[in-house]
């Protein structure tokens, strides 16, 4: 178990830390959380009251996994056409 | 290559390109669930520390409740109070004698105070002894006067009285012993000097049966011993007295067990919390609570910062008397300490009801510790982390004999396949800690955050703004919660599982569409 450990240890340090970056160039972490913050402004402002008819997790959850599939499949089909267009089939 | 060949290329492309995102997903997943499977259920236990004798709060007593053998203690001059029980006929006598000798220089101080309590004999009478020496440069005569004074706690009821209880003449130099008892047949007390009965009774039965149908937390009795010269003019004189002897009401205090809780609780900053204090702060404040159900009286309640490096600890007099049920605030002058990790802790000294023994304590969080980060911070020393992951139990086989020790290793061998070492642990669970400062996790914690300040937030919501030709009014949303049917629903909890079908049953038409899009 340790060896696996220190393989996971190593994989983080010295392959997936290195390439990650601290923040993106064109949405710095503090303007992310700006918008973010504003967001959360106008959604409590215009639609808090929701909650009283839905439950604001399992709506919330449903957009979420929305957005996700919709990115997720979208990768994986941009993946896919970019495979047909390398191979020259596409 | 035929059409079919390439198309059974393009869906085995495909199926590979499938196999590596999951495998990729089990891989990320695997740290997590390792982690979540092994930081232990911590529990709350709360230990004296044994580093206390660092504090300098005088000795530290530990109790001993065999009939008969209870020693006494005085923690501190000055401020501090003792209790004992007010019942004079309880059956639990316990012998509590001392000498405590004291000077007092009318050149230094006019004013002086000590610690005192009054134990009970054996035979159920409330005495001890004192010895008083008054010390002056000139040969005059000093007189001591002695009052007798109650003071009563919460209603302050306060009663002296009129003529001295002693009233005795002594000379500079010289070594007097005074007595004092209370008679518990008659409900009187006495003081005596030098053995000798030269005190009148005093009677505190009437008195106390005046404010004995009042719901009194304690009664707190008061010696005044005034000395002067006995030059004809008495005009310099010499006071001191016994502070803080109390007398407490007898309620039904709850069993209690010695686990050297003191039952202060830090209600800020929140237990188990960091708080970071940035350069330049001076002082640093918060909360405390003596809880509910402690039978315990401190009158010294002192916050403590221990260094979590260096192990050394610092103690910053509060002063604050604490009964059940008291809370107050407290603060720290942190201004002349070194940058650092610091735990905060309290120390207390105190009686606990209805024993009359003196104690000084330290407590810690042992699990939720709090810790106050001042300055240029270091990181967390490595043991402090290391507490959350608890290490295997190996055995140790060097004892056995040869066939034993192989099942033994063995054995021990199984363990470590299943069992990391909480070195290994922490530092898996540092490097993902890195990675949630890194892109994208770094975004994703932020807008988890963010929803999750939302979600508190709206729970508290029910009305909307609208504005209509340039009127704003408030409307409220939840006009049906009035209407309820026989088990208590209201229209609006129908309403609501109505919405919420609805959105489980859009989740399962999106799911059953995005499966038809993927193939």
């Amino acid at each position: 178990m340790n060896y696996f450990l220190n393989i996971l240890i190593w994989i983080i340090g010295a392959i997936i830390l290195p390439f990650l970056p601290s923040e993106i160039s064109f949405l710095p972490v503090s303007d992310f959380q700006e918008s973010l913050f504003s967001i959360r402004g106008l959604i409590y402002d215009k639609f808090g009251f929701l909650h009283e008819f839905v439950s604001i997790p399992l709506l919330f959850g449903f957009i979420l996994a929305v957005i996700l599939g919709e990115i997720a499949l979208l990768t994986f089909k941009g993946g896919k056409w970019l495979i047909q267009l390398v191979r020259g089939s596409g | 290559m035929t059409k079919n060949a390439l198309k059974l290329r393009d869906r085995a492309i495909k199926k590979r390109i499938i196999n590596l995102f999951v495998i990729a997903f089990l891989i990320l997943l695997f740290p997590f669930d390792i982690l979540a499977t092994y930081t232990p259920e911590l529990e709350r236990t709360k230990n004296l520390i044994e580093d206390f004798e660092s504090y300098e709060l005088g000795e530290v007593q530990e109790p001993d409740f065999t009939p008969g053998a209870y020693p006494c203690y005085i923690a501190t001059m000055g401020g501090s109070k003792t209790l004992t029980n007010q019942s004079l006929t309880a059956t639990n006598a316990w012998t509590c004698q001392y000498n405590y000798k004291f000077l007092f220089d009318k050149e230094e101080s006019n004013l002086l105070s000590f610690d005192y309590y009054l134990g009970r004999n054996r035979n159920g009478w409330y005495n001890d002894f004192f010895s008083v020496r008054a010390y002056d440069s000139n040969d005059n005569y000093l007189g001591l006067l002695v009052y007798t004074t109650l003071d009563i706690s919460p209603n302050r009821y306060y009663f002296r009285s009129a003529v001295p209880t002693l009233i005795y003449t002594t000379y500079p130099n010289r070594l007097d012993h005074f007595t004092i008892e209370i008679d518990p047949t008659t409900d009187k007390i006495r003081f005596n000097v030098n053995n000798i009965n030269a005190g009148a009774w005093f009677d505190w039965t009437s008195f106390y049966s005046d404010i004995s149908s009042q719901n009194i937390a304690y009664l707190k009795m008061y010696f005044e011993i005034r000395g002067g010269y006995y030059t004809g003019t008495g005009s310099s004189q010499i006071r001191g007295y016994f502070d803080n002897l109390y007398y407490v009401s007898a309620p039904e205090w709850p069993n209690w067990s010695w686990d050297y809780d003191i039952g202060i609780e830090i209600t800020a900053p929140e237990v188990g919390s960091m708080t970071e204090i940035p350069n330049g702060t001076t002082t640093t404040t918060g909360n405390w609570e003596v809880k509910e159900f402690s039978n315990l009286y401190w009158d010294n309640i002192h916050a403590v910062l221990k260094n979590l490096a260096t192990l050394k600890s610092t103690l910053f007099s509060q002063s604050i008397e604490g009964t059940a049920g008291s809370s107050g605030s407290f603060s720290i002058d942190i201004e002349d300490l070194e940058d650092g990790n610091y735990q905060l802790c309290w120390s207390a000294t105190g009686a606990r009801i209805p024993y009359a023994t003196r104690w000084a304590y330290f407590y810690c969080e042992e699990d939720e510790k709090t810790i106050l980060r001042i300055g240029d911070f270091p990181e967390l020393p490595r043991y402090i982390l290391l507490e959350e992951f608890e290490s295997c139990d190996f055995e140790e086989c060097s004892e056995y004999d040869l066939l034993e020790k192989l099942v033994c290793e063995i054995k021990n061998f199984g363990l470590s396949l299943i069992c990391p070492d909480p070195e290994k642990l922490l530092d898996l669970k540092l490097a993902i800690d890195e990675i949630k400062n890194k892109f994208p996790v770094s975004y994703i914690r932020l807008a988890r955050q963010e929803y999750n300040f939302l979600r508190e937030q709206v729970e508290d919501k029910n009305e909307f703004e609208i504005t209509i030709f340039g009127n704003t009014a408030n409307v409220e949303v939840n006009f049906f919660d009035n209407i309820e049917d026989n088990n208590g629903n209201s229209l609006m909890d129908y309403l609501k599982w109505f919405f919420n079908g609805l959105i489980v049953l859009s989740f399962v038409l999106y799911g059953l569409y995005f499966m038809k899009r993927i193939f």
